[in-house]
């Protein structure tokens, strides 16, 4: 057999993804080579296996809090243009300017295509050019350009749709606007530099909603039917001048910054975990001690293994993955582990509270400074920050149910290496005697271990 | 191109699917709910724009599989440390499986459960790929995409997918022969 191998080849092969040149080669070598043959019915089984995990139905409750979560995203989504609110004099002007665009949302359908007038501005250049240098001049005379000139008499009525086309006295500062939004917004530029000749209300509504999609204010002006009661009276019906527009948006970005107030009031109330409370450090760090130091499995053999809390939320959401906890099988397994050589690992520090944990069940590995840090501020301990040598340590770290009226503590009682896993168990524990509220927390500073682990709750 | 699929319709239809997907990229039920949230809000964000180029189901693969990404990279960024829901307890057998040594035979206590434990020692063995190739060998193996799909869902050359393919069955066929044998 001197023909080389196509082990390389064969998942192609398996999906028919070689090209016949290569496809005939692999097909004529299978015959000859019993290795190759092996080893595509091994990738066979492979693919199958893979392919043959389970389809798992979604979670009680899935979609309701994707719904809820949506909602979260969207007030999330107003938060945003409130904290970064007109910081500097070039957002401002755009903001300014984008209050034009705005209040031109309020005014109907026939000022739409005024205002695509102005946008795309059938000027050309030229004029536009010439009406700034006539606004300019008029200005160093002390003549104020006023958007007034945009009179309602233009507004109204079908002649207002040629307004550029047709000289009129509203002509000029129509396109002293259209100039300066222009500049100030990038609209929309015809394919030879100039103003793109006219636009359709479709065009100019997407252009609009990029606009306030850019500036982060696609929430802060509700859409309102043009003329639709509910129409903001502080605003008037026709097109802003710039200070005007100022003005509006001034006062309906502090109305919306009260309604994010209340909205994430409501979403997020912050309840103080453990106000009142001084988290006790069980040990001071420099006289800290192992806690566990037995050789001897910590777990009987006929211990049971419990889910925390035995009415905890179990989610459903592994389907067919968790069922294998079944107390049997954890019998069976606690058998076979007490009969496996375990290594302990003693404990080289331990900060145990009963308050100031995340409240919420649940532990983790850490294993780098970045990580240990953010536990540090979470759990909020009042030392500074202990150092650690994440190449010969890791901390971890069980939290407890947040408690309102009993007295709840974690411990982590060992953390061993069984075979090839480093089993972290942990007791929960009540005092009658004592009150919360609480929310406990152990952490542990262990040897650094790359296995992968497991927590389980001992009795 | 058909009517476009009302919300309702489109979680109806995705829905399971998105979260399948992720819970085989993340390897445990709470990533894969967050992760397949996510993904399901950008998607909703974007079903209007939504022109049906490609099949929705490819459109939904990618943009889990994007998501998923972009949590990956950012959660690398960050050092970011996980709390791990106690309830669940991950990994059970992951050191019995893990072993090469064959297991004393016995009897199936239940089909069932053996199922899970296959179902199992597969999951984690798919948790040792890197990312990419653990999206390529799932979007193959159990949405049963083509090439040319999967190419598309992760943004990479049709040629890279056959590659990384072969890699990762290569690599899976490694990491399962121990349970295989035991089992």
């Amino acid at each position: 057999m001197n023909e080389p191998h196509v082990k390389e080849l064969l998942s192609g092969f398996m999906d028919g993804a070689l090209d016949q040149a290569e496809g005939t080669r692999v097909d004529a070598h299978l015959k000859l080579c019993e290795d190759c043959r092996l080893e595509l019915e091994a990738l066979r089984r492979v693919s199958k296996a893979v392919g043959g995990l389970p389809k798992v139905r979604l979670p009680d409750g899935f979609l309701t809090r994707l719904e809820r979560r949506r909602r979260e995203a969207e007030a999330e989504a107003y938060k945003k243009p409130a904290s970064g609110w007109l910081p500097g004099p070039a957002r401002l002007a755009a903001f300014a300017a984008a209050g034009l665009l705005l209040g031109l949302l309020f005014v109907r359908e026939t000022k739409y295509r005024i205002a695509a007038r102005m946008l795309g501005s059938t000027a050309t250049i030229e004029s536009v050019d010439r009406v700034k240098r006539q606004a300019e001049e008029g200005a160093a005379r002390g003549i104020p350009i006023e958007a007034d000139a945009f009179d309602a008499q233009a507004l109204s009525g079908g002649a207002a749709a040629d307004l550029a086309a047709v000289p009129s006295p509203a002509a000029p500062a129509a396109a002293v606007r259209g100039a300066k939004l222009n500049g100030a917004l990038g609209a929309p530029i015809g394919k030879d530099g100039k103003p793109a000749e006219s636009y359709s209300n479709e065009q100019l509504q997407g252009f609009l909603q990029e606009e306030r999609e850019r500036l982060g204010v696609a929430k802060i002006i509700p859409q309102q039917q043009p003329g639709a009661a509910g129409a903001r009276d502080d605003i008037p019906d026709r097109p802003l001048n710039k200070e005007e527009a100022k003005a509006a948006m001034m006062r309906m970005a502090s109305e919306i910054q009260e309604m994010n107030m209340v909205a994430r009031a409501r979403l997020a109330p912050t309840v103080p975990l453990g106000s009142g409370t001084t988290p006790k450090l069980l040990q001071d760090p420099a006289k800290s001690k192992p806690l566990v130091a037995s050789g001897k499995p910590l777990v009987a053999p006929d211990a049971r293994f419990g889910m925390i809390g035995g009415s905890a939320d179990k989610k459903g959401a592994s389907g067919g993955v968790e069922d294998s906890t079944s107390l049997f099988m954890l019998r069976k397994k606690a058998d076979e582990r007490a009969k496996r050589p375990t290594r302990d690992f003693a404990f080289r520090r331990s900060w145990l509270s009963t308050v100031d944990g995340l409240g919420v069940m649940g532990g983790g590995v850490l294993t780098s400074k970045a990580e240990w840090a953010d536990l540090w501020s979470r759990v909020k301990r009042p030392e500074a920050l202990p150092t650690l040598d994440f190449d010969k340590e890791m901390a971890i770290v069980v939290f407890g149910e947040k408690s309102n009226s009993g007295y709840v503590k974690v411990e982590i009682v060992s953390v061993r290496e069984i075979d090839d896993i480093i089993a972290i168990d942990y007791q929960l524990s009540s005092d009658p005697a004592k009150k919360g509220p609480t929310a406990p927390y152990h952490i542990v500073i262990v040897p650094r271990s790359t296995l992968q682990f497991r927590f389980q709750q001992v009795q | 191109m058909s009517k476009p699929l009302s919300e309702a319709e489109f979680l109806e239809k995705h829905a399971e699917l998105v979260y399948n997907l992720s819970l085989r990229l993340t390897g445990n039920p709470f990533d894969a709910e967050d992760l397949a949230q996510d993904a399901l809000i950008r998607a909703l964000k974007a079903l209007a724009g939504f022109r049906g180029e490609s099949a929705t189901a490819t459109w939904m693969y990618r943009i889990t599989v994007n998501t998923w990404k972009n949590r990956v990279r950012s959660e690398k960024r960050r050092g970011f440390w996980k709390l791990v829901p106690l309830q669940f307890l991950f990994g059970e057998e992951a050191g019995e499986e893990g072993t090469r040594e064959p297991r004393a035979p016995e009897p199936p206590l239940d089909r069932g459960l053996e199922r899970e434990e296959t179902a199992m020692a597969v999951q984690n063995a798919l948790m040792t790929l890197d990312e990419e190739s653990r999206a390529v060998i799932v979007l193959r193996e159990t949405e049963g995409m083509s090439y040319q799909d999967i190419a598309a869902a992760l943004s990479i050359p049709e040629g890279t997918v056959k590659s990384r393919l072969s890699r990762a069955r290569d690599e899976l066929k490694r990491r399962l022969q121990g349970f295989e044998k035991g089992s």
